[in-house]
């Protein structure tokens, strides 16, 4: 009689050479055997979230993080899974634990930031941001982003002459004029519109948002 | 009943989330497909280790790295001092450094190699960094051994200031060495490689290669696009743009480098150029006597070399030579389709090809300008006959093309002045040379690849100073003239070998090379070993002269053979 060890053998190694009907059915095999396999579980919850059903995913990630909360590999789908739904409460709970358990992975950081500016959170958003400065501070990176975050959210709080002070500060770190325009729509804000044409706020708020993902997107691109 | 199972820990990530598809892939299958995404052909950056895992023979690796250490020359300090910046960068990436270099092999080639970690500061390069390359290409030099560079970076560091800088030229004098000394230096471009980098010796490799979708170049497209005030065009700096802009030889997915990478050090390892090399041929002889030619009428001839299925010459190139592998670009402009080169092997001989391609389908010409060469066309020639002259490689030409592009772009970027440079290039390329006519010859868009020791033609094709059409509007001003003037410029086989423009014709299959391309094929490969045979024995100053010789007697008074009058007996 096969053990679930053997079974997960059979899973991970059909997994490996791309075989995903088979690696499924075998992980679906092995949790009979062994329902409480963390790895297992998250396991076919990718699989299932791969092929389409959110529902079966999200139920296996909640199971392997009732034992490991912290564990990334299901964190990070359930980030996805629920940003498509547009649960956007959801997906900031997921991104939190996520970063909490990996207080290194920029990615997590930049994704709890985004999430609660999203849900205008701005505390939590600027205290994500504020972490993103304390450790990724790597000069190679050419926009300002977290500081640009910064700057959004004292927008949105509406506290104009602090946000007038980052604008400032930040054009000292932007090389590539990326605040000008953000320090323009301050400046129009404390002293009224003035002759430069101006980007509308939804402009701006969708330029820091595009900012924000190109640099999610370097760090994702890089296998560690 | 349930087995008990052990939580993993939580750092232990078995899935990766690809930032280009959004697919999350099973680790072990990523690695397994060399960090590309199965869903979508992404390419992840790789740890430097894991990059020289899948390219290195297990193993063959001797670091050479270990001692070098990052000079703080400058006490500087921005946000943290360079000091504790560089202590988080060797604790991030457990090297003392962002590069390694040692020497190792690849399918048992020897080599030396050095390797970027874009993970260590952005792969900046300071002076440690600037010193694993120079050592390794000093290393390489003195082991006559060829140089890999796996390049990633965003350019100089800046915190060691000027310093940063110089490592640009230390590194770029020590590239030149081993290129002065014919020894294969080969880059590897991979995502990204920018500033001070891409402007050293990651492009003064013999050879470029990149990965696919790398972005490569000088400034950032950031930085452009805030200096230029417009928007840049999709692609713009990836491997493919630069690819398609001359500036790279190849662009090869991850799976192929190593198969790549073998087949250039295996041609350019296979020692000095030598007869003995050269195999054993069943073609057909060539054929020096004007007489023993079909006579056939020279407008029939014409028809004969335009012909569309005639093979080309990258049909030729398959059947004649082994492990071809092309190379593209001129380094300067574009990649021009309409010549085509790279190295292959013969026997035992690596030789240098290049030649025009036209292609069959209307789809096909126009990708290949009908065989009509930009400039950027005849200077990728140019840089393959160096590529010939500096590994002492045999070259071959295959000529084909109605003649150059007269366009108004490529007289903008110098037609006519790189016509004569190639010519002259030719003239005075220290290796031997056979040049093979193959269809159409046409003037000096012919000659810029004709400038041969041997120069020979196959039997149904021509050679001329002008297109017959040309000559009939010109001088017979009239252009139904075209069979007319054909006869009477000469530009066939029979009258080239007499007039000794010609030195053989290779013979073709009964009704013309298209019925029958392997026999065609295998007259070229024949005369090719036969002129080589003859070629590899004489000492480089004698070629040259010889070869001064061959074209300085044409028009010589008293050295010149002259046709008798159309019409009377020959």
């Amino acid at each position: 009689m096969e053990t679930g060890e053997q079974v997960l053998e059979e899973a991970r190694a059909s997994l490996e050479e791309g075989d995903l009907d088979h690696a499924r059915d075998a992980f679906r095999r092995a949790l009979e055997l062994r329902p409480d396999d963390v790895s297992a579980l998250v396991d076919l919850g990718q699989l299932l979230h791969a092929a389409g059903d959110s529902d079966g995913a999200l139920s296996c990630f909640e199971r392997a993080l009732a034992r490991d909360p912290g564990n990334a590999d299901a964190l990070r789908p359930m980030i996805d899974i629920n940003r498509r739904r547009h649960r956007s409460d959801d997906a900031l709970v997921a991104a939190r634990a996520l970063a909490d358990a990996r207080p290194a992975d920029a990615v997590a950081v930049i994704d709890v930031a985004d999430l609660a500016l999203e849900l205008d959170r701005l505390d939590e958003a600027e205290a994500a941001f504020r972490r993103l400065l304390e450790f990724d501070d790597d000069p190679e990176h050419e926009v300002p982003y977290a500081n640009h975050g910064l700057i959004e959210i004292e927008i949105r709080r509406e506290r104009w002459r602090r946000a007038l002070d980052l604008a400032v500060d930040s054009t000292r770190l932007d090389r590539l004029g990326r605040t000008t325009d953000l320090l323009a729509f301050v400046l129009g804000q404390v002293f009224g519109a003035g002759d430069r044409p101006t980007p509308a706020r939804p402009a701006i708020e969708q330029a820091l948002a595009a900012s924000r993902l190109e640099h999610r997107r370097l760090h994702a691109g890089t296998l560690g | 009943m349930a087995e008990v199972a052990a939580a993993p820990r939580a750092e232990e990530v078995q899935w990766t989330k690809c930032p280009s598809c959004d697919a999350f892939v099973y680790h072990k299958r990523l690695r397994r497909n060399l960090g590309v995404c199965p869903e979508c052909n992404y390419h992840f950056r790789l740890p430097v280790r894991q990059r020289l895992e899948q390219l290195l023979d297990d193993g063959s690796l001797q670091d050479r790295s270990a001692e070098l250490e990052p000079l703080d020359v400058l006490g500087f300090a921005d946000s943290k001092p360079y000091a504790q910046r560089l202590a988080d960068a060797q604790r991030k990436t457990g090297s003392r450094e962002g590069v390694i270099f040692g020497t190792a092999t690849i399918d048992e080639h020897p080599l030396v190699v050095a390797a970027m970690d874009f993970a260590f500061i952005g792969g900046s390069v300071g002076s440690a960094g600037g010193e694993a390359i120079t050592q390794a290409a000093e290393l390489a030099l003195e082991r006559r051994a060829p140089l890999l560079v796996i390049c990633a970076s965003g350019g100089q560091r800046m915190q060691e200031g000027c310093v940063s800088l110089m490592q640009m030229a230390k590194t770029s004098q020590a590239i030149a060495r081993l290129r002065e000394e014919g020894i294969l230096v080969v880059c590897l471009l991979t995502d990204p490689t920018y500033g001070g980098v891409s402007a050293s010796f990651a492009t003064l490799g013999d050879v470029l290669v990149a990965e696919p979708n790398s972005y490569i170049g000088f400034a950032g497209p950031k930085v452009i696009e805030q200096t230029i005030r417009q928007q840049l065009p999709a692609g713009f700096q990836t491997a493919e743009f630069l690819l398609d802009h001359g500036m790279l030889d190849l662009v090869e997915p991850r799976e192929n480098l190593q198969q790549v990478l073998r087949k250039l050090l295996e041609l350019h390892g296979l020692g000095p150029a030598s007869a003995d090399g050269l195999p054993e041929t069943d073609g057909q002889e060539l054929i020096s006597d004007p007489e023993a030619l079909p006579k056939r009428a020279a407008w029939d001839v014409v028809q004969l070399a335009r012909n569309l299925e005639r093979p080309n010459t990258l049909e030729y190139i398959g059947y004649v030579f082994d492990d071809f592998q092309e190379l593209y670009g001129d380094r300067l402009f574009d990649e021009d389709a309409a010549i085509v080169g790279g190295v292959g092997r013969l026997g035992e001989l690596a030789v240098v090809v290049v030649g025009h391609h036209k292609g069959h389908t209307t789809s096909e010409m126009m990708e290949r300008n009908f065989g009509m060469p930009n400039p950027e066309g005849y200077r990728k020639a140019m840089r393959l006959m160096q590529h010939a002259a500096s590994f002492g490689m045999p070259l071959v030409t295959f000529v084909d093309t109605p003649g150059a592009y007269p366009g108004l772009g490529a007289e903008e970027r110098g037609q006519s002045i790189a016509i004569a440079e190639s010519i002259m290039k030719m003239a005075r390329l220290p290796v031997p040379i056979v040049t093979i006519v193959t269809g159409e010859g046409g003037s000096g868009g012919a000659l810029a690849l004709a400038v041969g020791d041997r120069v020979l033609m196959l039997e149904n094709t021509y050679y001329s100073v002008i297109s017959p059409e040309g000559c009939s509007t010109i001088l017979f001003k009239d252009a139904a003239q075209a069979p007319r003037a054909a006869e009477a410029l000469r530009m066939t086989a029979p009258d080239l070998l007499r007039l000794g423009i010609m030195d053989g014709v290779v013979p073709e299959p009964e009704g013309g090379a298209q019925t029958d391309p392997p026999t065609a094929a295998a007259n070229i490969k024949a005369a090719i070993v036969t002129c080589l045979r003859d070629l590899l024995s004489v000492p480089r100053k004698e070629l040259l002269e010889r070869r001064y010789d061959r074209f300085r007697k044409f028009g010589a008074p008293g050295r010149q053979p002259t046709l008798p009058p159309l019409g009377e007996s020959q």
